[in-house]
């Protein structure tokens, strides 16, 4: 991937975010969701499969997909702060500064759909999960923290993306949850590719100066930020809002049990493919 | 044996973190300059944490100054343990 080719398509995608910006009307808020709406598909609540969704009559189990989906659009909430943040930083940077008009629309759609994911959650569940995360300071190589940066935010925002497009298509769920899925996806549709071409790119430009270790530790380093990336959708505050007992187990049995490992495996599938198009994703000796 | 609330703690730090000597890790260990511990590890930290103290950590202001070494967790994540009196 040539930088000529990146500015091309950040110059493609530029005139498709202004289209887009144009075309976007207001979501409709109601006051208030019925209490039987379906809010997250429920083979995508991270109980489904395990006994403790067995355990949940009709009513629990929406009421638990109701607070998973306040959960996801929080996480959604995090990380693309976390990425404003980071893309801020980097705006007219060396490596970006071609793309900085591009950048731009980036943050003001990221911007947007942190306030249709936090309208959601302020309005009907009168708050957001706390983030557990926090980013410790280390060295790295130079150009090492812009590709580790911008390949967290590929893996967070294909793994969103998934879930969007499944429930944008699922017609069991509130229009207002189904709309804020199918508008986030249009919208994450460009950022994705955008951010795969800048990942190849930085990765391709950077690491041959790297020292091997440096190097290996990159695929490893994903791997493991996908494991942690997941996690985050077993959430023990979800469980107890849901009124399930003892949410912290629930949280570790449930991340451990079969439906839910080969649920994840489905749905990281994309995700993982694209990291190995990229040589980003373990080989089978390294894992 | 019943342990304490910080030697489950320290047991967590052997089972989860970069391979370290179980001997090596003292109160003072630094668990992140040494890398023992990573940033993708927190979460999972914490709520450990929390199941030990029995309640939530506050997650507001948070750095990395807590998570330096074993002292600096127990002293700011768990409930003061009793000393035992001197003879």
């Amino acid at each position: 991937m040539t930088v000529t080719t990146l500015s091309a398509v950040a110059a493609r995608l530029t005139d498709a975010s202004v289209r887009a910006a144009v075309a976007t009307e207001p979501l409709a808020w109601p006051a208030a969701l019925a209490d039987d709406a379906w809010c997250m598909s429920p083979e995508l609540v991270s109980l489904y499969g395990t006994p403790a969704w067995d355990a949940l009559d009709d009513g629990g189990r929406r009421r638990l997909a109701f607070f998973e989906c306040v959960n996801f659009f929080t996480l959604n909430i995090h990380g693309e702060r976390a990425l404003m943040e980071g893309i801020a930083r980097r705006l007219y940077a060396r490596d970006l500064a071609d793309h900085a008009h591009y950048l731009h629309h980036f943050l003001a759609e990221e911007n947007q759909h942190m306030t249709w994911f936090g309208g959601f959650c302020q309005r009907y569940a009168g708050k957001l999960y706390p983030d557990r995360k926090l980013v410790l300071p280390r060295e790295h190589a130079p150009g090492e923290e812009d590709v580790l940066f911008f390949a967290r935010a590929l893996i967070f925002e294909l793994l969103v993306d998934t879930f969007n497009r499944r429930m944008a298509n699922d017609d069991r769920l509130h229009p207002l949850v189904r709309e804020i899925n199918r508008r986030h996806h249009e919208d994450e549709s460009r950022h994705l590719a955008f951010g795969r071409l800048l990942v190849e790119d930085l990765w391709r430009r950077h690491a041959p100066r790297w020292n091997p270790a440096t190097r290996a530790a990159i695929p490893a380093y994903l791997a493991a930020y996908l494991t942690a990336s997941w996690k985050e959708y077993y959430n023990p505050d979800v469980y107890k809002d849901a009124g399930i007992a003892d949410p912290i187990r629930v949280a570790r049995e449930a991340f451990a049990a079969a439906a839910p490992r080969a649920r994840r495996a489905d749905l990281e599938a994309r995700c993982v493919r694209v990291l190995r198009e990229l040589d980003l994703w373990p080989t089978e000796t390294e894992s | 044996m019943t342990l304490t609330a910080k030697q489950r703690l320290r047991a967590w730090i052997l089972e989860h973190g970069r391979r370290i000597d179980d001997a090596e890790l003292g109160d003072d260990t630094p668990l992140l300059e040494r890398r023992i511990l990573s940033s993708l590890q927190i979460a999972d930290l914490l709520l450990f944490l929390e199941e030990l103290r029995g309640k939530p950590v506050e997650l507001e202001g948070l750095t990395g100054a807590a998570f330096r070494d074993l002292g600096a967790m127990a002293r700011a994540f768990l409930p003061t343990e009793p000393v035992a009196e001197a003879a």
